[in-house]
């Protein structure tokens, strides 16, 4: 290597630098470097290498200056591949976030599409969910000039690619360039870009990347039109909102971003950061050249005013050149002095507005801006130079805030002093007032759009939890509470009830117990295991107590971070490793101080303790086990066998056999208190960093920094298997009777793995491919430090993100019982705590928190039962088929003197009604205040409305070909159907009070009123749910088509966002009503089912299913 | 009571930035196999959000690319010294460079010696150096390197033009 003398070397450069710069070629640079180098021949000669080498070429160090186009070829797809339906034809491009292709699309429709490609390393899973949620917003850009965005989807190698409308163009400004387009031509066609984001806006997307590349223009020689492309990309490619904008201000697309963007604070971007950009583009198309914004981006946090940072476009084109001066004019058909003439004035005033540093001094809406300029074109007065003037007043005025006193008058000839009329002031205001109107209108159309982002967080945070992945579905569930919380939704409850759910069994399968401000290192359970001991970074140690949920910290140990912690089975003393390298002790029990048992050099890494807590064992790092007396504080032994340091050490319970885990990548198994080795394992292929025994010592786990999960039986030695999981693991557990294995990894990531599980997918390639998807929890943002399995459904964890999670992985919501007899009846107590049903002769009652089903001690009429339902008051009603109705009035659930274990049965009192309409009525539905009850007959094809308590007949009706009808909650509406057809009627007077004849094409198989009336839901053999606001008569609106299954029931929550649907199919779906959007499906059942309800109080959702089985969840949790 | 972590060095830094751009390589390169290629671009852009995500300490872009660049570095060089040990045996095919797919610089021989002078060039001359790094191992361009290294476009295109004659030139010698 060549060697330059330090003090020599930036001479070389220097000169080599000055030499390249100067431009020199043969004789006159050989007489320039004669000149600087002199007599110093090596100088020269340096000198002369660095410049040969200058001009030599070398692949390695050219790569970075190569075009990138087409050089990434391995990267590229090349032409006639398929990416998904499309057959890529060329590349078209290279931008920063990635490249974009032209593409020919054969299905369903012929057609060519530009397809963005974004470049790996992008997080494409978070991408194309955003995508999922923007797509319905996107989907109604349909502008002239906006580039729609038609699909996204996922190339083999993982990258997201996006695909849109092609649009054949040319940039903006180069076009207006190439074409000599006159200021006055620029305007107009800036104009239709203005009105296709005003568009955009009023449908509450923000464009967020507006430039020059993103404003193509067509011309086919007849007609030249903009078009805006890459709508929204911006919004999908931010990942994470605030972090990818940071990066993206170092690598993205400056200057015309506007401030607020490049803070990252994603709550200032409105419309008016896109205004921001416009105007950047407009004072390039005007001047050539985009502002200098260096100094509006660095003081975005100051409150400098812009007008002190940005040149007026009129100076900044003085200050040009006169060659690019006279260039930019004559592209623009004129002449110098007329263009400084021109842009000097008000579109100086114009261009400063459109790029205030704030968006408070910028325009209100793009639309003001555009009427600005045509206000200037027409010679009328434009707003931004009106306001001006009133911003100097306010000024004035501030600045002589002590004397407040000013009268009238001053402030009239401040006016008069800045030449504005009273009649100019009255321009602004409604020139304000409209663009006042277009933000109000983008809030509104945001609104709406807020409740199709809630359906698809809803439905994301659902597919995450079925996942694994809880952190992510727990981002989702706060992202909206924190919009419900917001009173933009204007909600009587804050969350919907399918939110509630979905937090309730995100709770369910695991939940963070406590928060350390730094790391948690470790966690031992005492002997009795009712406790959880932790530990880390703080130095302090904690108590969760199993049985309460309380935590309390232990005194001090003096440690100032804890490393391990363990227990000794018998004596029950706490000992707990510091990183001072102490090791120190406390008896829990008696809460004595902590006393100090011996000291390290370094913190030891891991160690365990004898069972009658004699001998501490010492991982220090080193390849030996120290053994330390605990009495003497002393190392009485070495336990020597492995090559390289131990990481992990695990003892039985019984304390014959310590097992430990090496960075050699074998692990070892000793009997204590001989300290022979009783096996050692096979070499894994990467170093192991811990390892755990069950109880009796029989079964080992270890796990490597490559994934791997060994389970060795200890005896044998040998019988080991594997399930490689996917990322290096950090901590493992096996539970005391050796089936359940966890694995916590550097991702964050738990495993939960069973015996059979080991077992299966030694056998099964297939098993095993399946398995780590359905065994994993997301249980910590970073490392995981260390975990605990007590049983599959408790398992513990902590990391390095301060959190104790406790995670549960056999975690089965859906509760089942069988019922005696074959029938199809069943209903649910408004609380939820009571599921009836019968078998025509005999009603049965399920209590739903413990699964138990009593007989009914009751003098019910004999005869067959047909319909069954609970009133609003807890009343079971139940009917006859020969028209006796039965009111049954159960026990006070809280008062169990009535409910007789011994026979499992339930006495209730009785009284028998006739009804007013003798018929088999087979569904019985209340108004919410009881006062009312519908009876439905399908069989007799007669619907009635009778008055409780004593059953006077309001309302009949004969519905022929009906199979449902429903009864609104203040009693007074009643829909009803005749196949696809649908009527309300006024139950008093019995006034029809509208129909809808083509509402479904086929037989209505469900009615239901949304809570306040609004709106009548149905379901339908033609698979469709609908609604309807059948007093304003309007035609149906489609809710959704029901996934793989004929609907057949109805079910809406109390506050009518959330409805249930339900039939043959294997699950209930839940509907976001607010964004007649889909869900998530609940209560999985192989068969289907015959009908679901759901409780009054939104708490239990109950199903019959076609093996007459009958299920029920918990929507929520009962207060 | 412990008080809070102690500011970390700039090498400690490194070794974090290190450690993370090192493992997602390995689980781009590695066991997944899927990819030949990798884009350092993307790689840093990944293992900046990560970092991020659980340390405040990176919200300054600039120290984040310079310690990427070298770990960068430090990678393809391990890389490329095992590809040429052929230790594991035809495991990793590619070495990965910038955006472009490096996989066609067969001579790993150079690209270990590529990474000595630079290492050589910071004992003298840490700007150059640092210029070299973030434009050969990370891809930059001269206006990025500016960014990060807080200096002008103008500055970054001389130091950059000696940088690449001294490599060149020395390169060339051995």
């Amino acid at each position: 290597m060549n060697e330059i003398p330090e003090s020599r070397h930036h001479l070389t450069k220097r000169i080599f630098l000055e030499a390249i710069e100067s431009g020199l070629v043969g004789q006159r640079l050989a007489d320039r470097l004669s000149e600087r180098c002199g007599s110093d021949v090596a100088l020269r000669a340096g000198v002369e290498a660095l410049l040969r080498a200058s001009t030599v070429e070398d692949p390695l160090c050219d790569l970075v200056d190569q075009p990138r186009l087409g050089e990434s070829d391995r990267v590229n797809l090349a032409a006639g591949q398929w990416l998904g339906s499309y057959q890529i034809e060329t590349l078209l491009g290279e931008g920063g976030m990635g490249v974009v292709y032209r593409a020919r699309q054969r299905d369903p429709i012929e057609r060519t599409v530009a397809i963005k490609m974004v470049k790996p390393g992008m997080d494409s899973r978070e991408m194309l969910r955003r995508f999922q949620w923007e797509q319905a917003v996107l989907a109604r850009l349909e502008h002239p000039n906006i580039a729609r965005l038609l699909d996204a989807g996922q190339a083999d190698d993982g990258r997201p690619y996006f695909v849109m409308e092609f649009v054949k163009g040319e940039p903006l400004i180069e076009y207006c360039n190439r074409k000599r387009l006159t200021i006055q031509e620029r305007f107009l066609l800036f104009g239709t870009v203005c009105s296709a984001i005003r568009f955009a806006h009023q449908h509450g997307v923000l464009h967020r990347d507006l430039k020059p590349g993103n404003l193509l223009v067509t011309d086919d020689g007849k007609q030249t039109a903009a078009k805006v492309i890459d709508f929204g990309i911006a919004r999908l490619m931010d990942d994470g909102g605030e972090r990818l904008t940071r990066v993206l201000r170092v690598l993205g697309t400056r200057p015309y971003v506007s401030p607020e963007q490049v803070s990252g604070d994603q709550s200032r971007i409105d419309t008016r950061s896109d205004v921001f950009s416009l105007g950047v583009v407009l004072h390039e198309l005007i001047v050539g050249a985009a502002p200098d914004l260096d100094h509006v981006y660095c003081s975005a946090g100051s409150a400098e005013s812009h007008s002190d940072l940005i040149t007026r476009p009129s100076k900044f084109f003085c200050s040009l050149d006169d060659p690019a001066r006279s260039r930019i004019a004559d592209d623009r058909q004129t002449t110098v002095p007329v263009l400084q003439q021109l842009v000097t004035g008000d579109l100086d005033w114009i261009l400063m507005k459109a790029i205030g540093k704030t968006p408070a001094e910028r325009y209100g809406s793009v639309e003001a801006l555009a009427n600005d300029l045509s206000n200037l074109t027409a010679g009328l007065p434009v707003q931004a130079r009106r306001q001006t003037p009133m911003y100097l007043v306010k000024k004035f005025l501030l600045r002589h805030k002590v004397t407040s006193l000013l009268t009238l008058s001053t402030i009239s000839s401040v006016l008069l002093g800045f030449g504005i009329s009273l009649y100019q002031v009255g321009i602004t205001r409604e020139a304000h007032r409209r663009s006042e109107q277009l933000r109000l209108g983008m809030v509104a159309a945001q609104k709406q759009t807020q409740q199709i982002v809630e359906a698809a967080d809803l439905r994301l945070a659902a597919k995450a939890i079925s996942d694994g992945d809880f952190l992510e579905a727990a981002e989702m569930l706060d992202r909206q509470n924190e919009v419900n919380s917001a009173a933009l939704m204007n909600r009587t409850t804050k969350n919907s009830l399918a939110h509630t759910y979905l937090q309730k069994k995100l709770e369910e399968f695991g939940r963070s117990r406590y928060q350390a401000p730094l790391s948690l290192h470790t966690m031992a359970y005492d002997p009795k295991r009712r406790t959880i001991m932790f530990g880390g970074e703080e130095g302090v140690v904690r108590v969760l107590d199993l049985e309460g949920d309380g935590i309390h910290e232990l005194p001090p140990s003096g440690q100032p971070s804890i490393g391990s912690l363990t227990f000794s089975t018998v004596t029950g003393d706490l000992f707990a490793g510091g990183s001072d390298g102490s090791i120190k002790a406390m008896s829990v029990v008696q809460r004595a101080s902590w006393r100090k048992i011996c000291e390290f050099q370094s913190a030891p890494l891991d160690f365990c303790v004898s069972r009658n807590g004699d001998y501490l064992f010492v991982c220090d790092g080193s390849a030996d086990v120290s053994v330390v007396e605990v009495e003497s504080g002393q190392v009485v032994r070495q336990l020597r066998q492995h090559e390289e340091g131990i990481y992990g050490i695990s003892i039985s319970d019984d304390g014959s056999r310590i097992a430990t885990a090496s960075k050699d990548q074998t692990s070892v198994v000793w009997q204590w208190p001989e300290g022979e080795i009783l096996n050692q394992t096979s070499r894994s292929d990467y170093r192991l960093v811990d390892i755990a025994l069950d109880s009796a010592g029989k079964t080992l786990v270890d796990g490597s920094v490559d994934g791997e999960v060994r389970l060795v039986d200890v005896e044998t030695g040998k019988s080991s298997m594997t399930i490689r999981v996917p990322s290096a693991v950090s901590s493992v557990d096996i539970s005391a009777d050796g089936k359940t294995v966890v694995a916590g990894c550097r991702t964050g990531m738990v495993y939960c793995l069973t015996r059979e599980d080991f077992k299966r997918s030694a056998n099964d390639k297939e098993y095993a491919s399946t398995l780590i998807g359905k065994s994993q929890h997301q249980s910590h943002d970073t490392r995981v430090e260390s975990c605990l399995c007590l049983t599959p459904e408790s398992v513990f964890s902590v990391g390095r993100d301060g959190r104790l999670v406790e995670s549960s992985f056999r975690s089965n919501t859906v509760e089942t019982t069988d019922l005696k007899s074959k029938n199809d009846r069943i209903a649910v107590s408004p609380d939820g705590d009571w599921i009836a049903a019968h078998d025509y002769v005999r009603v049965e009652l399920v209590e739903t928190a413990t699964g138990r089903s009593y007989a009914l001690d009751a003098e019910l009429p004999r005869a067959e039962y047909a319909g069954l339902n609970f009133s609003p008051q807890g009343d079971l009603f139940l009917a006859a088929k020969d028209g006796r109705i039965a009111q049954l009035t159960l026990p006070d659930s809280e008062v169990d003197d009535n409910v007789d274990e011994t026979v499992r049965s339930i006495a209730a009192a009785v009284r028998v009604f006739d009804a007013p309409v003798t018929a088999d009525y087979a569904e019985l539905r209340f108004s919410h205040g009881g006062d009312r009850m519908m009876l439905f007959s399908r069989k007799d094809s007669v619907v009635i409305v009778v008055a409780l308590p004593r059953f006077e007949l309001l309302f009949r009706k004969e519905v022929p070909n009906a199979y449902t009808a429903d009864l609104s909650s203040s009693g007074r509406y009643l829909a009803t159907s005749h196949i696809g057809e649908l009527f309300v009627n006024e139950v008093d007077g019995g006034r029809l009070l509208a129909s809808s004849s083509k509402h479904h094409s086929e037989t209505t198989n469900d009615l239901r009123f949304s809570p306040d009336e609004r709106w009548l839901y149905s379901v339908s053999n033609d698979r469709r749910i609908k609604r309807w606001d059948y007093r304003s008569a309007e035609i149906p609106e489609l809710v959704g088509v029901q996934p793989s299954d004929l609907p057949k029931f109805l079910s809406i929550s109390r506050d009518g966002e959330t409805l249930f649907s339900s039939g043959r199919g294997p699950q209930v779906w839940l509907w976001h009503t607010g964004a007649m959007q889909k869900l998530f499906p609940v209560m999985p059942s192989a068969e289907g089912y015959f009908r679901t309800y759901l409780s009054a109080d939104d708490s239990t959702l109950i199903g019959l299913d076609r093996e007459f089985q009958t299920k029920w969840i918990r929507m929520r949790l009962k207060n | 009571m412990p008080g809070p972590p102690p500011r970390e060095s700039t090498e400690s830094m490194l070794v974090s930035v290190y450690q993370e751009l090192r493992k997602l390589a390995a689980h781009y390169l590695g066991e997944e196999g899927s990819r030949e290629t990798l884009q350092a671009t993307a790689l840093v852009h990944e293992a900046y959000l990560r970092l991020q995500k659980c340390d405040s300490r990176w919200d300054n872009e600039g120290h984040f690319f310079v310690a990427a660049a070298t770990s960068i570095r430090r990678i393809i060089v391990e890389y490329a010294r095992e590809k040429r040990t052929q230790k594991r045996g035809g495991q990793v095919n590619i070495v990965p460079l910038h955006e472009f797919a490096v996989g066609r610089i067969s001579d790993h021989e150079r690209l270990i010696e590529l990474s000595d002078c630079l290492e050589v060039l910071a004992v003298q001359d840490a700007m150059a150096a640092k210029v070299g790094e973030l434009r050969l191992f990370c891809g930059l361009t001269l206006v990025e390197c500016a960014e990060v290294l807080d200096s002008s476009v103008a500055t970054m295109h001389r130091e950059w033009k000696f940088a690449r004659a001294y490599l060149v030139a020395n390169l060339h010698e051995s």
